[in-house]
């Protein structure tokens, strides 16, 4: 009888251990996966802090420009209109897509403010394209970063044996922040 | 699991960016991989950034680079100023001075705590007013000595270079016309008044009502315009002079005691990508 008792106790110390030992493992994977993710969303928020901020240069780069270019009101319209849209946008998705649009309307404007010698020589403008320069790679940096974020959260979301947590409590793959083509950095003067 | 494949292209064009770039070990403040800084300039150099680090504990640091090898500038500057970790890591307070002759492009990084006293504008500026010109002479050692000079002054507040880097507007000719048109009329108001003994209400409270109008356009403008009106106001009562505009000096900062540098480890500083690249 005893040595019945003796093996019950053993296999129920076992499973106890087992089950602490699996809820410890459960525990730190779920952390994991959430710093991981934390990190993910701070980086996001970082990009869309930049954004805001090239959003904020737009209106003096355009006061700028208008002083000495102001015929171009198509620009200048698109460029207000960019801005509010910015601004009321709700989604992810929608302000990805907004940015991209400010990214081609800002190379046309700098592409324009090109062809006035008054403005390339104007030390105001000069600051504002170096504020911009500095925002646009700033924006770069953050997305670069942002897609390292992602690469370390998806790759514990995949890999084995943390998919089965991240399985059970939904965490899912996350989309990293493709690069448009050519549209990422307003072009400088060059001298 | 359909985005699987695009997925595992964007990690592989990630991985395989990061491994691309050579970032080469520090040598020292001064790294002159691409060997076009001449020994002397080399000196006065390293000693003029000990001593920037020893009175703000601000790490600059200069490279040159032989090749970017395909990498822009700016992709170069920012992954080994974070490598390298440039700046004391408790103030972020590194700078990095990236020159490519061959490519002829260089940038000034600037990390995340050196941002509020050099600015883009002010980075930018810098390069234009000393690197180019220098380099377009090939005159590496000098250009760089004057950037770090401007660089030096901003760092540790000199009035005289933070006055040349302020980021105040300039007036465009018409707008200094009109402020002076404006000026000379208030004044000559004001003036009238105390010559007559005898205050004209309605002329000064027309005034008034034409510099808020002036005014309105923004709050700074404003703010100032109500300044006038209080001040001529007063002159009219009294024989005391209109108020005189401040003026704001650039932010700067001391970030504590000096310390001697480490050799070729840095501090642990973190940059976010401020700073302005160049060409000449």
């Amino acid at each position: 009888m005893t040595k019945q008792n003796n093996t019950t106790k053993t296999i129920i110390i076992v499973i106890c251990v087992a089950v602490l030992l699996a809820g410890l493992w459960l525990g730190t994977s779920y952390n994991r996966l959430i710093t991981l993710q934390t990190a993910v969303e701070e980086n996001w928020a970082n990009i869309e802090t930049q954004y805001q901020r090239r959003i904020d240069l737009i209106p003096n780069l355009v006061t700028t420009v208008k002083a000495f270019a102001q015929h171009e009101q198509t620009l200048f319209t698109q460029l207000a209109q960019l801005r509010s849209q910015w601004q009321t946008a709700q989604s992810i998705d929608a302000k990805i897509a907004t940015a991209q649009s400010i990214d081609g309307a800002l190379g046309r404007l700098i592409a324009v403010a090109e062809n006035y010698p008054q403005l390339r020589s104007s030390e105001n403008f000069l600051s504002l394209q170096d504020e911009l320069a500095g925002t646009e790679n700033r924006i770069a940096v953050a997305r670069t970063r942002y897609n390292e974020a992602i690469k370390y959260y998806n790759t514990a979301v995949r890999r084995f044996p943390t998919n089965i947590i991240a399985g059970l409590f939904n965490f899912g793959e996350k989309q990293s922040f493709a690069a448009v083509s050519g549209a990422e950095r307003a072009p400088t003067v060059t001298f | 699991m359909k985005q699987l494949p695009i997925i595992l292209l964007l990690l592989i064009i990630t991985a395989a960016h990061v491994f691309a770039l050579q970032i080469p070990q520090p040598q020292g403040l001064v790294n002159d991989f691409a060997n076009v800084i001449d020994p002397p300039s080399k000196e006065t150099l390293t000693k003029l950034l000990s001593e920037i680090e020893a009175a703000t504990t601000a790490e600059v640091v200069i490279v040159t680079v032989p090749s970017l090898e395909g990498t822009s500038i700016d992709e170069y500057a920012i992954t080994l100023a974070q490598k390298w970790g440039i700046g004391k890591r408790a103030n972020d307070n590194g700078l990095l001075i990236v020159v490519a002759p061959n490519e002829r492009e260089y940038r000034i990084e600037v990390g995340r705590g050196l941002e509020g006293i050099i600015n883009d504008a002010k980075a930018g500026r810098i390069g234009r007013n000393t690197l180019v010109p220098n380099f377009k002479l090939n005159q590496y050692g000098k250009g760089i000595y004057e950037a770090v000079l401007e660089i030096k002054g901003l760092l540790e507040n000199n009035p005289d270079v933070v006055a040349r880097y302020s980021d105040k507007e300039l007036l465009t000719p018409l707008q200094l016309y009109i402020a002076l048109g404006y000026a000379i009329i208030t004044f000559g108001i004001t003036l009238t008044s105390l010559a007559n003994k005898k205050i004209n209400w309605k002329r000064i409270l027309a005034w008034d009502g034409v510099t808020i109008a002036l005014s309105a356009y923004s709050i700074p403008t404003f703010i100032v315009a109500i300044f006038i009106i209080f001040f001529v106001t007063i002159a009219a009562f009294v024989f005391s002079g209109m108020g005189e505009a401040t003026r704001h000096t650039g932010r700067g900062g001391f970030f504590g005691s000096g310390r001697t540098s480490s050799g070729t480890s840095f501090g642990g500083g973190s940059f976010g990508g401020g700073g302005a690249s160049g060409k000449w």
